[in-house]
């Protein structure tokens, strides 16, 4: 962009000088020495910023030809020069402009300089000759100051630049260092697993395996979430269809329909027939953790989903009357590792062991974080309400196309 | 006192963990007694009174381990009882954590242990001394 800026610049600026040119050589009134100098320092200008190629080079080549034209004019004191004189500086003024408008930087440092020096001729024009040289001499020093200044502090801003682009580099790659390193252990987690689980299975029967084997569970979904979060982050690629969010639900519930007769909670199916463009795999994915949290921390009553369209959204509900959300955690629990410090209660209608039987598992604390990372990648939005006689309410908007 | 004798109280609130305390200790001690939270293990203590130990989870629902310890301990000195040797087990072995816990526990055994290591754990505090290991293989643990 910035070598696009200049080639709009250096087109510009040769014919503003072209111009200056133009008028110098039909100014007939001034004597011919003036004449011919001031033609002669145009040139010199044209040429030199044609020829020239490095950037400040040109700059300087075409300012020393303007501040020439501003000296002669003091000592001419020739109406049609000053004509030329205030041209010359007025010409700078749209080459200012211009290039604020197009943000090359240092040429609008260097044009604050022709600033100076139009106020210094003013003051050399009116005959205040020593007043008028001062003052350019101070303008000159203290513009010089200014562009040193200002050059500094780009240089500082570059720097700071360059430091800004170098760490966020090293922290990307440390990212996808830790993303390998995730994938890695999760997969060489997963061989060992495989041959525990193929030999207790065998023993299933025993109550003690079974209890073994729930734990070993529990381990492979802690490694399964953790490759979920670390996919996502590297992929959000869906792949988006029309889907029948009733039979959808449907296919969910009939997976943990189990789970919810084990603790004689009811579950229901209230979504109207609707389709919903999503991603049915990922959308699986979120109605089934909604689904196993509900339960888990479900004790009497039941689970209901509700999916309905309004004007311009499309809304999934899944509400169940269990021990509730309170409101300081609402917002923390879609955060990955977050949990609800539920205290399970105690009921003293039940042995011992009952009581034990029912204590949900804990969960790997990333499971609505999953369920956020999907249906933001819809261009959706989750979140949880309580209800009035306690339980929540988990709602899922998505824009409708 | 002996083991066999003892009435052991656990404050956990995971389920495998528990079943692994109770298989850990079935034939070897008095008595188990569970729960899931410092309220519900107070509400226990006021009609069963103490027991011999007491295992507590650091991890708990709402109060923690240490809180729990502490309270513990204040409900023992109001109501002029024996306070119950205690018990750290946690997964958490963090030297915060063990520095928080020495003034609080008798005893720490760090997550997952072996049968042997708890039950050796558990006689040595019964004795009155303080034993501070890691659950797998039993060797100390230093701050």
């Amino acid at each position: 962009m910035d070598d696009f800026r200049y080639s709009i610049y250096k087109r510009v600026m040769p014919l503003i000088m072209a111009l200056q040119l133009f008028l110098a050589v039909v100014n007939f009134e001034s004597d011919l020495r003036s004449r011919y100098l001031y033609i002669l320092s145009f040139s010199i200008g044209i040429i030199s910023f044609v020829i020239i190629q490095d950037k400040y080079l040109k700059y300087l080549a075409s300012f020393v030809s303007q501040y020439l034209i501003v000296i002669m004019s003091i000592f001419n004191k020739n109406p049609s020069t000053d004509a030329i004189a205030i041209l010359s500086i007025t010409s700078m003024l749209p080459v200012f402009l211009l290039s604020v408008l197009i943000g090359y930087k240092n040429s609008k440092y260097i044009n604050f300089i022709n600033i100076f020096i139009f106020i210094s001729w003013i003051y050399l024009r009116h005959g205040d000759i020593n007043t008028g040289f001062a003052y350019c001499f101070v303008m000159l020093i203290f513009s010089a100051l200014f562009l040193y200044i200002l050059k500094s502090f780009e240089d500082i801003l570059l720097r700071f630049e360059e430091k800004v682009k170098e760490k966020t580099e090293d922290i990307n790659k440390s990212n996808k260092d830790l993303k390998l390193f995730v994938d890695k252990i999760s997969h060489e987690t997963r061989t060992p697993l495989t041959s525990v689980f193929s030999i207790l299975n065998k023993y299933k029967d025993s109550e003690d395996i079974k209890k073994v084997l729930k734990s070993l569970e529990k381990i492979l979904d802690i490694i399964n979430d953790t490759m979920d979060v670390s996919k996502m982050e590297q992929t959000s690629n869906l792949c988006r269809r029309s889907v029948d969010i009733h039979d959808l639900v449907q296919d969910s519930i009939d997976i943990v329909l189990d789970s919810c007769n084990e603790k004689n909670l009811y579950i229901r199916n209230e979504c109207e027939t609707i389709h919903m463009n999503i991603d049915k795999a990922r959308f699986s994915q979120v109605l089934l953790n909604l689904l196993t949290n509900a339960i888990k921390f479900t004790f009497e009553g039941g689970i209901i989903v509700r999916a309905y369209q309004e004007s311009s959204r499309e809304i999934l509900e899944v509400i169940d009357t269990g021990l509730g959300i309170p409101e300081e955690f609402r917002e923390k629990i879609f955060e990955a590792f977050e949990q609800v410090p539920h205290e399970i209660p105690w009921n003293d209608n039940l042995t011992e062991g009952e009581n034990i039987a029912r204590i949900p598992s804990k969960g790997t604390g990333l499971g609505l974080n999953i369920i956020r990372r999907i249906v933001e990648q819809h261009a959706g939005r989750v979140w949880v309400e309580e209800m009035e006689k306690g339980g929540s309410k988990f709602i899922i908007a998505l824009p409708r196309e | 006192m002996k083991l066999q004798d003892a009435h052991v109280s656990l404050i956990e609130d995971t389920q495998e963990v528990i079943y692994a305390v109770q298989s850990s200790l079935q034939g070897y001690i008095g008595r188990l007694t569970v729960r899931f939270s410092w309220l519900s293990m107070a509400a226990m203590l006021k009609i069963q009174g103490m027991p011999d130990i007491m295992l507590i989870d650091i991890n708990l629902a709402n109060i923690n381990g240490m809180e729990a310890a502490r309270r513990i301990d204040a409900m023992a000195t109001a109501q002029s009882m024996t306070k119950p040797r205690l018990i750290c087990l946690t997964a958490s072995v963090v030297r915060e954590t063990i520095v928080e816990a020495r003034p609080l526990f008798d005893g720490f055994v760090a997550k997952p242990w072996k049968d042997e290591v708890l039950l050796d754990t558990l006689q040595r505090v019964l004795n009155g001394e303080n034993a501070w290991v890691h659950g797998i293989n039993g060797r100390p643990i230093d701050v």
